[in-house]
């Protein structure tokens, strides 16, 4: 089984091509605001040097979110696009589920994307939180009781001189290469899921409605 | 000659539209999901919420538009999608899709000006249209007076310094209440009004000069609005509306008229939005009365924001072999006329 996965929810733009056991390609570009003009490129060059097409494909994998809207919606779009025309199925994967993946320890992992606003989106140790979007506090109130918890991805980065002044000793930070989505994690997921979708429902897991969606709640309550 | 058959694609606002059209003038299928509805609450358009609202329907108006018109993606020759100009994270949505579309099934990528494509309607709605011709691009975002030379060859002659004419009409129809979207709501009203009932300013600028501004008269309209309530005398909102509509649609009727002439063009056509406003067609009619001009305009499922005029557009982008690469993107403030990306192969 083949399948390309496909991440654009963070500054990072990444691709696979991977099998059930080997990653055969992987590309990452970290270059914000660039996703529109370089996502194509890029799967068209991993795609080319393999000697494959789109038709060769088993599967797409995406990933869905959480992230930056815009973001998310050209890979989760490109990926719709691949799919229809291809006639393959489509596999929705976490976002955040897949900077957990970067990372395995016997330990507490919490996985960080950047939210704003001192606001992170957060998995971790399969936890239910009550909102998606969490204050960086928050999230550092629930790894308090833990011995040891690694910290991946780049609301981890952005927060760590804060994380570090309250857990001192305790946080660890994933090195760099594996704090950001990789188009690899993305393929690993998508095979333990295996999850198929047709191309018309797949759907874009924002967390969080729009500004305008929300003032006009907060309006009629 | 084989037929060239075009899959068009648009989102540049809140229309996630898909259309399949031969030779840049038969439609075979046209297929509009409008937004309108879930906008209405927000009293316009959400950039947010409309890209999300793409996202959604974006492969059914394009399943849709094939099956409407029995084929499949082996019978396209190309894929023509608007890149500009638009809401950025709306067009975003329909160049990723087109795109990868086009990627996957090895068809060219043919990159539309959604102005040209509101222009190009009237290919559709009238079969013996051909250039050179006079163009009155009028929408809630744009008001040009274009001079289309040749297939795809434009140039604007005159526009907007300020508000465009459909935006005069929103803000207008907000002040007397009418919710949104407001300039159909103007036209109605104004049908049964009195349009000489108020003597609105006429803004034509310089002597010679073919640009409008319509800051002026909204205000004038907003002013007429306050005295009234203060001397508490009542308003007629259809007499406003008449009267305002009337003020807008002389001066656009006779500047593009003087540029037809100027240029000693016989056509000309109307495109956007507020084309379909028939004050402005009927005040036209009567401007051109005795003229040896003709004058014609697309039904109004043409005028407003759809897939096929970009399907006809791209058409003639197709002959000229104006085919987009990989790194397109979607640029928001597109100029008229402006070739962004062009074939190098
Ligand atoms: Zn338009």
């Amino acid at each position: 089984m083949k399948i390309l996965g496909i991440d654009t929810s963070t500054s990072v733009a990444t691709v696979a091509l991977a099998t059930e056991d080997q990653i055969i390609a992987e590309m990452s570009l970290n270059d914000k605001r660039t996703h529109s003009q370089k996502l194509m490129g890029i799967i068209d060059a991993l795609l080319k040097h393999n000697h494959i097409s789109i038709k060769d494909l088993d599967a797409i994998a995406v990933g869905v979110g959480p992230g930056s809207f815009t973001g998310l919606r050209i890979g989760v779009t490109t990926a719709k696009g691949l799919a229809h025309g291809g006639n393959i199925p489509v596999i929705e994967v976490s976002s955040l589920k897949a900077l957990t993946e970067n990372v395995m320890m016997d330990c507490g992992i919490c996985a960080m994307m950047d939210a704003r606003r001192d606001t992170v989106f957060v998995d971790y140790k399969n936890m239910h939180f009550e909102a998606d979007q969490l204050h960086i506090d928050e999230v550092i109130d629930q790894c308090g009781e833990e011995e040891k918890v690694v910290f991946v991805g780049d609301g981890a980065y952005k927060h760590k001189a804060h994380i570090e002044e309250r857990l001192g000793n305790r946080a660890y930070f994933a090195p760099v290469h594996l704090s950001q989505v990789r188009g690899g994690s993305i393929c690993t997921l998508a095979f333990q899921q295996m999850v198929h979708k047709k191309y018309d429902d797949v759907q874009v897991s924002y967390l969080r409605k729009s500004q305008a969606e929300r003032e006009y709640d907060d309006k009629q309550s | 000659m084989k037929d060239t058959v075009i899959l068009s694609i648009e989102t540049s606002c809140d229309e996630t539209a898909a259309a399949v059209v031969v030779n840049g003038r038969k439609v075979v299928s046209n297929i509009v999901y409008s937004q309108i509805d879930i906008h209405k609450k927000f009293g316009g358009v959400v950039p947010e919420v409309a890209s999300r609202n793409h996202v959604e329907k974006i492969s059914q108006v394009v399943d849709e538009a094939l099956e409407k018109a029995e084929m499949t993606f082996e019978d396209i020759d190309g894929i023509a999608v608007t890149y500009g100009p638009g809401l950025v994270g709306a067009l975003l949505v329909g160049v990723s899709y087109a795109k990868s579309l086009a990627y996957t099934l090895d068809k060219p990528l043919i990159p539309v000006n959604h102005i040209e494509g509101h222009i190009c309607a009237n290919f559709i709605s009238n079969p013996e249209l051909e250039p050179p011709f006079i163009a009155m691009v009028v929408s809630g975002g744009h008001t040009h007076i274009v001079h289309v030379k040749d297939y795809g060859v434009y140039e604007v002659l005159g526009k907007t310094r300020d508000d465009a004419a459909g935006e005069a009409f929103d803000k207008v129809a907000r002040s007397l209440g009418l919710g949104y979207p407001g300039g159909p709501m103007i036209d109605k009203l104004a049908q049964i009004g009195n349009k000489h009932a108020i003597d609105f300013p006429r803004v034509f600028l310089e002597k010679e000069s073919l640009d409008f501004s319509f800051s002026g008269i909204k205000s004038a309209v907003l002013n007429y609005l306050n005295q009234q309530n203060q001397k508490n005398l009542p308003i007629v909102q259809e007499d406003v509306a008449a009267s305002f509509q009337q003020a807008v649609v002389e001066v656009i009727a006779t500047k593009v008229i003087a540029a037809a002439e100027m240029l000693s063009l016989n056509k000309i056509v109307l495109a956007g939005g507020v084309a379909a406003n028939s004050g402005l067609r009927n005040e036209f009619k009567k401007q051109l009365e005795g003229k040896s001009i003709t004058f014609s305009y697309p039904p109004i499922q043409l005028c407003t924001d759809n897939a096929a005029m970009i399907g006809s557009a791209g058409y003639y982008d197709y002959l000229s072999c104006h085919f987009a690469d990989l790194s397109l993107n979607a640029v928001s403030n597109l100029k008229l006329g402006q070739k962004l990306y062009v074939n190098h192969n």
